[in-house]
């Protein structure tokens, strides 16, 4: 903001923080702002061209824009912005309907247009919206759509490609490409691109032709180029190779000077991004460092899922998935060295892992159970029941700490199979359930909440299953170990009803931030593990909790949908959260700034809360009635 | 009542843009709304706010004036102005309350001028306060000492037509702020007359939606 005008300062600050506006500079920025004019539009107004030209920036309030068919297609809020003569243009029949008063900063069309001339990458923000801006936000699947496919051809392809001159000579061609581990080389004269050979040119032209090593790349190269620019997406290229049936194409610039090259394989390897091909890499990993390269990956993968359109469930799902298969390739690496198991064992996964909701940053939360066939008195039982605790001791001292060096640090607690408490033979496991159980003191019911989220990760699932029906039975019917672990669910409070309705951390380091693990997904996680235990519900995954205590009845479906709803859009605000955490190069964490949201936002946030907040009510009316603690 | 003093105060500005010498003031007088039933949709409105060193027009001075203008729909931001005047004597208490800084007293500029630059852009529009009362005897006494004559201009009060609003209800809290939270309007860091008046401005546009009919000027002097 230039000295000239002070009085715009507070317009052009806000203005400052929105998308794409932060792209333009203080002189752009102030003669955006001093061209602006304001509008107040009340909720219930349907805008039009008239109401709402030129571009509109919402300074506060809400609007959902809608198809012909009346489906919600965008619901916008503060620092959003939309055009609605281009949205009408490319949708008929849209409507744009003010569902909560809003103050609109709206730009002129001729001062729109003057700003996109001046400042070209603001000007490609809203060329890029153009193919996206009627995207529905929620009815597409992500499935539908590979985020992986949506990248730009310049993210993938190999740059400073290889270029030989057209007098050169097949050998030389084939010398070039093996010291280069590549399998083509283009062929430019001057930079200008001519041709390709590629190793299959030299099979099949060269030596199955009886041709020899001599001959000139001009007399064997293809030419007629299929090229791409590097602004395409991965799709055009797969169309491209596929439709052509070739494998590997030239990145050319505006003026046909070859920038890279792709080729079919790297295709490929861009779809090992996919949590099921990385899985599948991770079980060809030889060593613990390739596993370590594969985790390091996954807050920028975990973007690229973001954007794609997948849910923070289901990038929750993913980022499990891969830490399942890092923790068995890992037992299955220490397994070959340390020789194969004195007694059957299952790995179980605790906490966030074992309930599949794990987000970035998330530590280890393990432990070992094995089978022991000791009967009283049986001395060769107890030699081998004494083998067995070695081996399996090595094993979890082992695994743990390469999960730790792979980015799963080592639990505080000290809930990890490398501690011999958490690493027992089958029949040693119940008793301590059963103790649990049966005297909840509050370190009882805290292992037991963690204990009960409960999966194999690895090894026989028919311990962890036994191990397993055996909590459910002792707990099942318990009233008094419900009620202590009600208790214990109760402690986390979310945050309501104070400032600005929002409870903010008032201690440590996020003194102004919210913890949305802490306030908003524990407290369900536990309200939905206390009524699956007291219902003897085998699930652990929080949703499919709900959706088993919908179909028994014991949450209504109003409840049961709420509680779901609530619970999606907080796992969903706390993996945006770190999407942007990583974008931003701060470390991902689990500490919402309230102010980061935009209000509508913020809104939702609140009746999430407000969910959880009656869900626990509930829950204290049921298993603490009467006092019990 | 409001119709009958304005329609009085009308009369003697006519007369008094007659008999004033040519100024700036003359022209406001001269440039004058014709009729009481005017539709507002057809007028200019000028949002403006003062602040000052105190609340006595006598022995207070005013620190900085802003300004917006705007029409029943929209606000121009292209309009918007902030002067900061040379004042007397210390600032006291109030430059901490108003923010001053060495910038603003290096760019500041006499009454007289600011004065000139606001009623310029004020001709043929019509005054837009948030609690006119204060702001208004303010300039009416720098008009007084600069032209020789007062500053009786129609004017629109957004804090009077927020207590009407209300009718015989309970008392509604009325600063700008306060006003603005029941209109879903945003915060706005206060006291800095160019935000202010664009405050104002923005709490006026908000009020107008809430009329049922077709406003005219009458509808809106209280």
């Amino acid at each position: 903001m230039t000295l000239r005008s002070p009085e715009l300062a507070a317009v052009a600050d806000f203005i400052r923080h929105c998308l794409p506006f932060d792209r333009l500079d203080d002189d752009q920025l102030g003669f955006t702002a001093r061209h602006m004019e304001v509008t107040y539009q009340p909720a219930g107004t349907d805008l039009d061209t008239s109401s709402a030209p030129g571009l509109s920036l919402l300074r506060s309030g809400a609007i959902d824009i809608c198809n012909d068919q009346g489906e919600l297609i965008q619901r916008l809020g503060e620092s959003q912005h939309f055009h609605l003569a281009d949205l009408m243009a490319t949708l008929p029949g849209l409507r744009a309907t003010v569902i909560e008063d809003a103050l609109l900063y709206q730009l002129p069309e001729n001062d729109f247009h003057q700003l996109r001339e001046q400042n070209p990458d603001f000007d490609q923000h809203f060329r890029r919206e153009d193919s996206r801006k009627i995207r529905p936000d929620r009815p597409l699947q992500p499935q539908q759509l590979d985020p992986l496919l949506l990248q730009s051809v310049a993210d993938l392809m190999h740059r400073n490609p290889v270029c030989l001159k057209p007098e050169q000579t097949a050998r030389d061609a084939a010398t070039c490409m093996d010291r280069h581990h590549i399998s083509s080389v283009l062929i430019a004269d001057h930079r200008e691109l001519l041709g390709i050979v590629t190793d299959r040119d030299l099979r099949s032209r060269v030596i199955a032709a009886d041709r020899s090593g001599d001959i000139t790349l001009a007399a064997i190269m293809t030419t007629g180029l299929k090229t791409l620019s590097p602004g395409d997406s991965l799709f055009d290229a797969m169309l491209l190779m596929t439709e052509y049936n070739l494998h590997h194409l030239p990145v050319v610039d505006q003026q046909h000077l070859p920038l890279g090259i792709l080729s079919a394989t790297d295709l490929l390897h861009a779809r090992s991004n996919n949590p099921i091909f990385l899985a599948q890499r991770i079980k060809h990993c030889s060593d613990v460092n390739g596993l370590r390269e594969i985790v390091s990956r996954l807050p920028r993968l975990m973007g690229q899922w973001h954007s794609g359109g997948a849910s923070g469930l289901q990038i929750s799902r993913m980022l499990t998935t891969v830490s399942d298969a890092v923790t068995r390739r890992l037992l299955v690496l220490a397994e070959a060295e340390l020789g194969p198991p004195p007694a059957a064992y299952a790995w179980l996964g605790f906490g966030s892992q074992g309930r599949s909701e794990q987000a970035l940053g998330a530590d280890q939360d393990n432990a070992l159970v094995y089978s022991s066939d000791k009967d009283a008195g049986d001395r060769d039982a107890d030699d081998r029941d004494a083998g067995a605790a070695s081996y399996f001791e090595a094993l979890a001292e082992r695994v743990c700490n390469q999960l730790d060096y792979c980015g799963y640090s080592l639990c505080r607690g000290d809930i990890m199979a490398k501690n011999p408490r958490w690493r027992l033979p089958l029949g040693q496991w119940r008793q301590t359930v059963q103790r649990w159980t049966a005297a909840p003191t509050p370190k009882a019911v805290m292992h037991v909440s963690i204990f009960f989220d409960i999966r194999a990760i690895h090894g026989d699932t028919t311990l962890a299953r036994a191990l397993q029906a055996t909590m459910l039975d002792c707990t099942a019917g318990n009233d008094i170990f419900s009620a202590a672990l009600a208790q214990n669910a109760l402690e986390h409070r979310p945050p309501l009803g104070f400032f600005r309705r929002f409870v903010v951390e008032h201690s440590g380091e996020h003194q102004s931030a919210l913890d949305l693990k802490l306030r908003g997904i524990i407290p369900i996680v536990d309200l939905c593990r206390i009524h699956a235990l007291a219902q003897g519900i085998s699930a652990v995954n929080t949703s499919e909790r709900i959706h088993r205590l919908l179909d028994q009845g014991v949450l209504t479906p109003v409840d049961g949908g709420n509680l779901l709803d609530a619970f999606e859009f907080i796992c969903q605000q706390r993996i945006a959260l770190q999407v942007r955490q990583v974008a931003g190069h701060r470390p991902a964490d689990n500490f919402l700034d309230p102010t980061e949201l935009n209000h509508l936002a913020r809104e939702q946030l609140r009746d999430a809360f407000s969910v959880v907040h009656e869900a626990q009510q509930a829950l204290q009316l049921k298993y603490l009635r009467g006092g019990l603690f | 009542m409001a119709s009958f003093s304005w329609y009085w105060q009308a009369g003697w500005a006519r007369y008094r843009g007659r008999h004033l010498a040519d100024s700036v003031l003359a022209d406001i007088y001269r440039r004058w709304p014709q009729s009481l039933r005017q539709p507002i949709a057809d007028l200019g409105l000028i949002s403006v706010d003062l602040e000052t060193t105190g609340l006595d027009p006598a022995v207070d001075q005013i620190i900085s004036i802003g300004w917006v203008g705007l029409d029943h729909r929209r606000i121009y931001l292209e309009s918007a102005r902030e002067l900061w005047l040379k004042i007397s004597g210390s600032v006291g208490q109030s430059a901490r309350f108003h923010q001053i800084t060495d910038r603003h007293l290096a760019e500041a500029i006499s009454l007289q001028e600011a004065l000139e630059q606001l009623l310029g852009a004020a001709v043929g529009r019509i005054w837009l306060f948030h609690h006119a009362g204060l702001d208004q005897a303010f300039l009416d006494r720098a008009c007084q000492r600069f032209y020789g004559s007062p500053l009786r201009v129609p004017f629109i009060d957004t804090l009077a037509l927020e207590r009407q609003r209300h009718g015989h209800g309970p008392r509604p809290a009325l600063r700008l702020h306060q006003c603005r939270q029941r209109y879903g309007l945003p915060e706005y860091r206060g006291h800095q007359a160019s935000i202010d008046a664009l405050a104002t401005a923005e709490l006026w546009l908000a009020w107008r939606c809430r009329q049922a009919r077709a406003l005219t000027l009458a509808d809106c002097l209280i």
